[in-house]
């Protein structure tokens, strides 16, 4: 133990003795303290810059580490310690700097720095230095006295921290604000207190106003700029257009300039590391270079893009000619331009001829592109067009780029092309009318015009020339200036070939040619109709000749026009049918076809006609049927046919209705033409109904005879009417009426079509128009004879029927069907009375009859509507009017209507 | 009719009253000169148009610096505006006020004023406010002239801009920024402030110029934005 307690204090001793050694040789190297220590202050950047220098250097050169102490507010409050190693030479002064993340105007601040040699290679001047002595930092303050808030005018990116502090020793109860909002600070000292604002917002280019007062009392304030965030150009290419000059451009992003000169704009820097040459850029988005035509034609850009807080670097690197963006190809001309043919030339704006081009032309007219090639070219352009159409206008439209690489077209350059004009390229399609006059041939020629197509020039004349194929030596020539469509030529009977051509400025079109022979004109050919739809008309035919040409069916689309409006068509020599139509067939209009046949020497020969309607129509007229030969027994009706082009369907018949207003009319209607099964339609009930009457008669014969009809004639057994139709006039109707004395005859003409006709409305179906009756009014002996005489149109004798107005079905027992129809509804009969004679009262169509005949012994009560109703079995229509006399119609009816 | 020596005395001096008082007719009194009266109503209306012109951009400007200097009751100290003319003056020093130094006063401010105004402009940063304050300059140019013309009018000399006087505007790097935008604010009160009393300034003067003149009160206050 003793021993161990002498060893540890020989030990000790052995220690200090060491140590007492080793100091004395550290004073020996104290001159490798630091010395002239000095610190500079950048407020702007809150950095504190060291300076110093280590003396008496033992060797040239020495690792050295400098353990650092920084104090704030006092000595004692050390906020940062840290070491700078760096290799000291001789004299050397040293730097390092320091950035505080408090402005260095809030508090002063205290530095002391030594020095450790840590050199391997001199092991034995391993020694650490004392410390320097403290030196005290203060941020200079000009206006002290007024400042309370720091840091002054700092300029951050946005999203930044930034720390604030403001010094209340002056302004006790000071406050801050930051737009407004009020700061809670933290306390550094007793009088300093600090807050840091974190990623901060842009909010203004005049900066974010901060600032202090004492009872709302401004005392100070900063303000902080905020830059937003510097951004990568986009989009950056260059490219060049003449080979002398390169336009880079790019899409700068946002512009981070500050108000009151804090930050300008971002600035722009071009750089080719190629050439190495730089280019301070003017603009924010593009920037012009000028290339050297003594160097290789390749580049490296960088664009860097620059503001006082950050740095942004895009490159690029390209071979000139993969990136020529030409101008629009200049002076573009047209030479040799013939009807089908022409050559443009142009230009290409480059400064480098030797550059192979590239060039797309294209050739529109006025409706597609018609043409489309890509042409090789080193500096000029030519390039020849054909197929061209004559007289034709085309705009010719060239744009070029860098054959090599197709970097970006040119814009188009466009110029007008009109080529010049040729001969018409297609014959006339030529067609005639022949008319036959007193020896003479009177030929109408028609032809149409030729389209733009085939025209290949303006047509200024047709000429036509008449040969007479009987005397080869006369000719007619005849020249019909454009736009002439037609011309008419007056030709004895003789065969004649005509040649019809159509000339521009540059000359005739292939001649057409039809021949006249000397029965044109005269041919007669049976019509025969045809029914025609509203899509038009199948026109058939049978073929007359082996050796034929063709075939030409020509109709006028408006027939009714004094210009007939002629067309024709040509069809194929084998064809038997075509199909007719236009937009310009009406219904209610007839339509005449002729069709002929083409022999091998152009003459054409009427072969068949064909007439036909689109749609039938009601005739709009009654005939105007006139009385004569008024006798006891017997009168004659006449009336003049229907003028063809007149007719608005095809006239079937006429109708002739006679009947009486008596009780027990006898069938005495006639009808021409009634199509059977109207007859036993109507014949085969009465016929039925006759048979059950004669049997219950038979039955009750004795007791019927005494009450019912001692004393009654079979009216079979007379033969009052007896028709007899004319031989002479198919027109005109006899009637014979054996045991009547008519006194009067009252024609009543009625026209349903004039009436569709005065409102407008078109006729359908069910509207179709009623028959015209013609009533004839029996004298009173023979009242129960009531004939009916009506014409009418079989194409619309339903509807007539139908209307139970009038019968005029001949029944040969009891009443005739019109008083059936009487019968059977009496209502009908007034209404359809009051009806005629307001009819008859108010309008008056232009088809009616003027005049009416009426017996001096007619019953007055045929006059009365109520007597009508008390005796209902009454004709209807057929015997209004029973006084003697001539009268209008319009004077006649008032009494009626009573 | 015989003329007495007495009667020839009492003639001479009626006619020599007639004549003195000739001028003081006022129909005989009219010349071609209308006299400064429309050049000072025109001025008038010229204060009121460029009141009602300021009104509108002070809004925009100071929503431009941002709070607190668009807030309605904010009234920093003057600091770096001491170089603006003043136009808050006593009652009764105003009132004391000849034609000529009323008219000098306004002169000299509104050319200092709008040298500070084309400084404010040059450092606007949006094209839309620039145009705004330069429409405005040249306004406040016009009105510039038409005081020019009424002084000339009335017979007085344009004060001369004393050498080396010459407001400038060049915000040093350590100026601070929320001083210039105090300055700026500044400019634009007293602006409206010369404006308010130049409206007053010509209304006197041309009540004066159509006598009797009625009584003109002053009102002067530093009304907020």
């Amino acid at each position: 133990m003793a021993f161990s307690v002498v060893f540890q204090t020989a030990l000790m001793l052995a220690l200090l003795s060491w140590r007492t050694c080793q100091s004395e040789v550290l004073a020996e190297y104290s001159p490798l303290t630091p010395e002239g220590l000095n610190i500079s202050v950048s407020s702007a950047l809150q950095h504190l810059h060291f300076q110093w220098t280590v003396h008496k250097l033992p060797y040239q050169e020495l690792q050295m580490v400098f353990p650092i102490e920084i104090s704030r507010v006092e000595t004692s409050k050390v906020i940062w310690m840290g070491n700078y190693s760096t290799t000291v030479k001789q004299d050397q002064v040293l730097h390092w700097s320091w950035e505080s993340e408090l402005p260095l105007e809030c508090a002063p601040h205290f530095v002391r720095i030594k020095s450790i040699v840590n050199d391997a290679r001199f092991p034995e001047l391993s020694f650490t230095s004392n410390w320097s002595s403290w030196k005290e930092v203060r941020a200079p303050t000009p206006e002290q006295n007024h400042w309370l808030i720091f840091p002054r005018n700092k300029l951050v990116e946005e999203g930044s921290n930034v720390t604030f502090c403001y010094n209340s020793a002056r302004n006790p109860g000071l406050s801050c604000y930051v737009e407004s909002a009020l700061i809670d600070g933290e306390q550094l000292d007793s009088n300093l207190f600090t807050f840091t604002l974190t990623n901060i917002p842009f909010i203004r280019t005049q900066g974010t106003n901060i600032y202090c007062g004492v009872n709302h009392t401004l005392k100070d304030g900063v303000v902080l700029f905020v830059s937003k965030v510097l951004e990568e150009p986009k989009n950056f290419s260059c490219e060049t257009q003449d080979f002398k000059t390169l336009n880079c451009t790019w899409d700068p992003g946002v512009d981070t300039g500050l108000g009151y000169n804090r930050q300008p704009s971002q600035q722009y820097t071009l750089f080719d590391s190629v050439s190495g040459k730089k280019k301070f850029c003017v603009h924010n988005n593009w920037c012009n270079w000028e290339i050297s035509q003594d160097l290789p034609a390749t580049f490296n850009f960088t664009l860097t893009a620059e503001n006082y807080l950050r740095k942004r670097t895009v490159s690029t690197a390209f071979a000139l000619t993969d990136r020529v963006h030409l101008k629009a190809p200049e002076s573009v001309y047209f030479k040799n331009v013939s009807a089908t043919n022409a050559t443009v030339t142009w230009k290409v704006p480059v400064f480098r001829n030797y550059v192979t081009l590239l060039c797309q032309i294209e050739l529109h007219d006025k409706e597609n592109v018609r043409q489309e090639h890509n042409v090789s070219i080193k500096g000029n352009g030519e390039f020849l067009f054909s197929e061209l159409q004559p007289d034709t206008e085309y705009v010719v439209r060239i744009r070029c780029a860098s054959a090599r690489h197709v970097w970006k077209w040119s814009k188009w350059a466009a110029a007008t092309l009109v080529t010049a004009e040729a001969a018409p390229s297609k014959a006339l399609d030529v067609w005639r009318i022949v008319k036959s006059n007193e020896g003479l041939h009177n030929v109408t020629l028609f032809w149409k015009p030729l389209s733009k197509f085939h025209a290949n020039g303006k047509i200024l004349f047709y000429n036509i020339v008449a040969k007479n194929l009987d005397k080869k030596s006369e000719l007619k020539l005849l020249c019909i200036p454009a736009p002439t469509n037609g011309t008419e030529l007056t030709l004895d009977q003789g065969s004649y070939q005509i040649q019809v051509t159509a000339n521009n400025s540059v000359g005739p079109s292939p001649t057409s040619e039809i021949v006249i022979s000397e029965n044109s004109g005269n041919e007669e050919v049976e019509e025969e109709k045809i029914n025609g739809t509203k899509d038009g008309f199948l026109v058939s035919w049978n073929p007359r000749y082996g050796d034929r040409a063709g075939h030409v069916v020509d109709w006028c689309e408006h027939p009714q026009n004094l210009h007939c409006d002629l067309q024709w068509k040509y069809l194929g020599s084998n064809t038997t049918s075509t199909v007719i139509s236009s937009d310009a067939f009406r219904p209610g209009i007839r339509y005449n076809f002729g069709i002929y046949e083409l022999s091998t020497d152009k003459t054409a020969y009427l072969v068949e006609k064909k007439t036909g309607y689109t749609q039938e129509l009601a005739p709009l007229d009654s005939p105007q049927v006139a009385v004569a030969n008024l006798t006891p027994h017997s009168f004659t009706l006449s009336w003049k046919d229907y003028d063809t082009e007149s007719q608005r369907g095809f006239i079937q018949g006429y109708y002739v209705c006679l009947k009486s207003n008596s009780t027990e009319c006898h069938p005495d209607s006639v009808k021409e033409g009634l199509p059977a099964y109207m007859l036993m339609h109507i014949i085969l009930p009465m016929m039925l109904c006759v048979l059950l009457i004669a049997v219950v008669c038979y039955w009750k014969s004795q007791w019927v005879k005494e009450k019912c009809y001692p004393d009654i004639p079979d009216p079979y057994k007379s033969s009052i009417l007896s028709l007899v139709k004319s031989k002479e006039n198919p027109h005109l109707t006899v009637m014979n009426v054996k045991d009547c004395i008519p006194d009067a005859i009252e024609v009543i003409n009625k026209s349903e079509g004039t009436k569709v006709q005065f409102t407008g409305k078109p006729l359908t179906e069910s509207e179709s128009p009623r028959p015209a009756n013609l009533y004839l009014l029996p004298a009173e002996d023979f009242s129960g004879l009531a004939p009916c005489i009506s014409f009418e149109n079989f194409t619309y004798n339903e509807s007539a029927c139908d209307s139970g107005s009038c019968a005029h079905i001949p029944v040969p027992t009891t009443a005739p069907p019109c008083q059936l129809g009487m019968l059977a509804s009496p209502d009908n009969s007034l209404t359809s009375l009051e009806n005629t004679h307001t009819h008859s009262q108010g309008e008056i169509p232009a088809g009616e009859m003027n005049m009416n005949y009426v017996s001096q012994l007619a019953s007055p009560m045929l006059g009365d509507k109520d007597s009508l109703l008390i005796n209902p079995p009454e004709p209807v229509l057929c015997s209004e009017y029973k006084m003697q006399m001539a009268v209008p119609s319009h004077l006649a009816s008032p009494v009626l209507s009573e | 009719m015989d003329l007495r020596a007495g009667d020839s005395w009492g003639m001479l001096a009626c006619l020599c009253t007639v004549l003195w008082h000739l001028p003081a007719v006022p129909a005989l009194n009219r010349t071609g000169d209308p006299g400064p009266g429309p050049s000072i109503q025109k001025t008038y209306d010229l204060t009121r148009y460029l009141e009602h012109q300021l009104r509108s951009l002070a809004g925009t400007y100071l929503n431009y610096l941002g709070p607190p200097f668009n807030e309605p009751d904010f009234n920093p100290p003057r600091l770096g505006a001491e170089t603006l003319p003043r136009a808050t003056v006593n009652l009764d020093v105003w009132r004391s006020l000849n034609d000529k130094l009323r008219l000098t006063q306004n002169y000299e401010a509104y050319s200092h004023l709008l040298c500070y105004l084309r400084g404010l402009n040059r450092q606007a940063a949006t094209g839309e406010l620039r145009r705004s304050l330069a429409h405005f300059c040249t306004s406040l140019q016009g009105l510039l002239g038409s005081i020019a013309g009424v002084m000339a009018a009335l017979g007085y000399p344009l004060p001369q801009p004393l050498p080396g006087t010459e407001p400038t505007w060049a915000p040093g790097p350590a100026h601070s920024d929320f001083l210039q935008k105090m300055d700026d604010f500044w400019l634009l009160k007293e602006l409206q402030t010369w404006l308010w009393r130049s409206a007053k300034d010509f209304n006197r003067l041309k009540k004066k110029m159509q006598p009797p003149a009625a009584a003109v009160t002053l009102h002067l206050e530093a009304h907020g934005f």
